[in-house]
């Protein structure tokens, strides 16, 4: 072992102020000699004394309980849980993952059969007109009969079935 | 004696207050030790949770060779090093945070210590210093000087001779020196430049 790898232990203990008398003057020594250790001792008392004024972070509230909830189990404490949002929001990624991929399938779906049915579609405005000409004019029975336009059964044949039934009776007036 | 004898055998006897009461007399320690690993609370606050699960895990193995402390110390090392490298998910977004916002690392935005030594961004600034150096310099260093472990018992926690250890301090806080002149604004007193603590 060199003189400087032994310095280098004795440098240590000297920053912690664990260095017994006999053991001070020996470093003394070699370190008025030697350059490298004598730097070596400077940065070790600057970076010691920088450290020991950093403060302890505080501990997150409710830490001990998040700990005793995980080790022992069984059901959260309370809200202490409830109120952990950034664990909430990792819990909803893949919720939210899987609910935009089924919107965009829906979607997709959906662009598909819309451009398919422009056509119907272009009827089905026509007639939501007429009816709404017809409620308007103040002829209730035909307006009436023809609400089931608005019901969630409406089908392609029974639009084309009221339409033709409305247009003859408006006609017949 | 080990101060901490009758509620480790409490608590591995399944009372659940001295499990608690140990985590509460550890968390600081614990806490802040995780800290220097993540560098940011919510992920040390993962961390020090998976430490405190693997004590307690281990509780029925531990036969009191060592002081709980020690070994407590030993698991949280452990954790430490096979954690570190995983971030959570908030941790990927954080760690890509700096070089997408304007590339600079958090040392730079301390000029002085003088207005902000105690400051959660004095403590930011140190715990990125630390974060510049090997696992094993690193380690070392913060078991001295941040837990205020002996070097006996830090040779313990880290399962190497003493000599390693000596000599991993002594190098770790020379390679910490030119971070933290860089970061604290030290000319040529080093921490002296900055006031002393208030107690």
């Amino acid at each position: 072992m060199s003189k400087c790898e032994a310095a280098e232990a004795l440098i240590v203990r000297e920053v912690d102020g664990r260095l017994a008398d006999g053991e001070a003057a020996i470093l003394a020594e070699h370190v008025s000699a030697c350059g490298s250790c004598r730097a070596k001792r400077l940065a070790g008392q600057q970076v010691a004394r920088a450290l020991a004024r950093r403060t302890d972070a505080p501990v997150p509230a409710w830490f001990a309980a998040r700990v005793s909830a995980r080790v022992f189990g069984g059901e959260p404490q309370g809200w202490i849980d409830a109120v952990n949002w950034r664990r909430w929001t990792e819990w909803m990624l893949p919720v939210a993952a899987a609910l935009l991929v089924i919107a965009v399938a829906v979607g997709n779906r959906g662009a598909a059969t819309t451009s398919g049915t422009n056509e119907d579609a272009g009827s089905s405005t026509a007639a939501a007109s007429s009816v709404d000409t017809l409620a308007w004019s103040g002829d209730v029975e035909t307006a009436t009969g023809l609400s089931v336009l608005g019901s969630e059964v409406t089908s392609d044949e029974l639009l084309a079935r009221m339409l033709g039934t409305a247009s003859t009776e408006t006609e017949g007036k | 004696m080990d101060p901490d004898r009758e509620l480790v055998e409490r608590a591995r006897d399944g009372d659940q207050e001295a499990f608690a009461d140990l985590v509460r007399r550890y968390e600081v320690r614990v806490f802040n030790l995780a800290r220097v690993s993540t560098r940011n609370d919510e992920d040390a606050e993962d961390l020090a949770q998976e430490i405190f699960v693997r004590v307690f895990r281990g509780l029925r193995s531990f036969r009191g060779d060592s002081a709980f402390r020690t070994w407590l110390y030993r698991i949280a090392v452990n954790a430490t090093r096979t954690q570190a490298g995983r971030p959570g998910l908030f941790g990927w977004f954080r760690r890509a945070e700096p070089e997408e916002t304007d590339g600079t690392d958090p040392l730079d935005t301390l000029q002085s210590a003088d207005a902000v030594e105690e400051s959660a961004a004095y403590r930011d600034a140190i715990d990125h210093a630390l974060g510049r150096l090997s696992p094993d310099l690193r380690m070392a260093v913060t078991l001295r000087d941040l837990e205020g472990l002996e070097y006996r018992e830090i040779a313990d926690v880290l399962g190497v001779p003493m000599g390693t250890v000596m000599s991993r301090i002594s190098r770790g806080r020379e390679k910490l020196r030119p971070i933290l002149a860089e970061a604290l604004g030290w000319t040529t007193g080093g921490a002296d430049d900055a006031p002393e603590r208030a107690e």
